[in-house]
């Protein structure tokens, strides 16, 4: 069964919770909560801490709801209250957004760079290969600093245009684009020492 | 054959290829180290977008709502009962006054300008405080429009 304001658009919505209508505000809660759980997830570790951010989150958007003109899209509204209330945490706990990237240089891994194509390329079961990429993948991106994970998934993931991360993460566009271009040599680098371990 | 691109260029060229210079292009199609290496990005960037998304093991909406204040429930709108309150009760106060004009005409000029003074001091007294109202609501709403 469809709730009434499934239906209504995000400016709909914002007017009906300004007028008092808290369902409205539930379906914002459920339109958003993936977005938002993609930034908490990657932010914070603590599960108990996140079930607090999670509620912090929409108590501060709601508190400034009466603020918000549509400059933006709303969803890359609430992600930048999602983020900057991690981000407090963050500091408030002494935890690091930004931390070194072990960068392995390519020149360290000779030849592996056409095994593993040719592993990509013909492997006798490609299925079995995504799932196993998948998952060192997975792994691979929560060992990245904070910064880093966040910004792939948000650009990878959940494909946001630089704009949108930016005008969430507050970071110049030329200074995103470099983290990405680190995260995703940084990925490529432990995929491939990933490979290269596994072949000794 | 031409030096290697750049980590950058060959990410650029995994990601868009049509924003690539010509002379990177070229040299990825004859090179198999660096056709390699954009596989590799292509792979990792196709993975990470279909990396399965977290999502929350509690009722959030729920625990929200239960932290949030009740509203105060609205009159303005939709609220036919107090309109229709509203016009009946004009309507008989205007036959009422119609019926008894020269008797409320009487009643006036009798109490004499004391009262007229008395009345017109409750009007400003009452105007007042309302002003003052709605100076203090306005100031909570500019209050409430302060981001973080």
């Amino acid at each position: 069964m469809t709730n009434k304001t499934d239906t209504l658009t995000d400016r709909q919505l914002v007017e009906k919770v300004l007028t008092g209508d808290t369902s409205a505000f539930a379906t914002i809660i459920k339109n958003t909560e993936v977005l938002v759980a993609q930034i908490v997830f990657k932010m914070v570790d603590n599960i108990e801490d996140r079930k607090d951010l999670a509620q912090d989150i929409y108590l501060k958007a709601y508190k400034n709801l009466p603020g918000f003109r549509f400059g933006s899209k709303f969803s890359t509204w609430i992600a930048q209250v999602s983020y900057n209330t991690c981000l407090d945490y963050l500091r408030k706990k002494k935890l690091v957004l930004q931390d070194t990237v072990h960068d392995d240089g390519d020149e360290d891994l000779p030849g592996i760079n056409n095994k593993y194509s040719l592993e990509l390329n013909v492997g006798a079961d490609k299925d079995i290969f995504r799932k196993e990429l998948s998952g060192i993948l997975k792994t691979e991106i929560d060992r990245l600093p904070v910064i880093y994970k966040t910004l792939i998934t948000l650009y990878h993931n959940e494909e946001m245009s630089y704009d949108e991360i930016a005008q969430i993460t507050q970071l110049p566009e030329g200074t995103l684009k470099n983290y990405l271009f680190r995260a995703r040599k940084a990925l490529k680098n432990s995929l491939l020492q990933h490979y290269k371990k596994e072949d000794l | 054959m031409t030096p290697h691109p750049s980590e950058a260029e060959l990410q650029q060229f995994a990601l868009e290829r049509s924003d690539s210079e010509v002379s990177v292009v070229e040299h990825i199609s004859s090179c198999e180290q660096c056709k390699a290496t954009v596989t590799i990005y292509q792979q990792l960037v196709l993975s990470i977008g279909q990396q399965e998304k977290p999502s929350f093991d509690f009722n959030l909406a729920q625990l929200v709502l239960d932290q949030i204040p009740s509203p105060k429930k609205s009159y303005s709108r939709d609220n036919s009962i107090f309109y229709t309150i509203a016009f009946v009760v004009t309507v008989l106060s205007g036959v009422i006054f119609y019926w008894f004009s020269e008797f409320f005409a009487g009643l006036l000029l009798s109490f004499g300008s004391l009262f007229m003074y008395l009345l017109a001091a409750t009007a400003m007294a009452i105007l007042i405080f309302q002003g003052l109202d709605i100076y203090k609501r306005y100031q909570h709403k500019i209050k409430d429009l302060d981001f973080y």
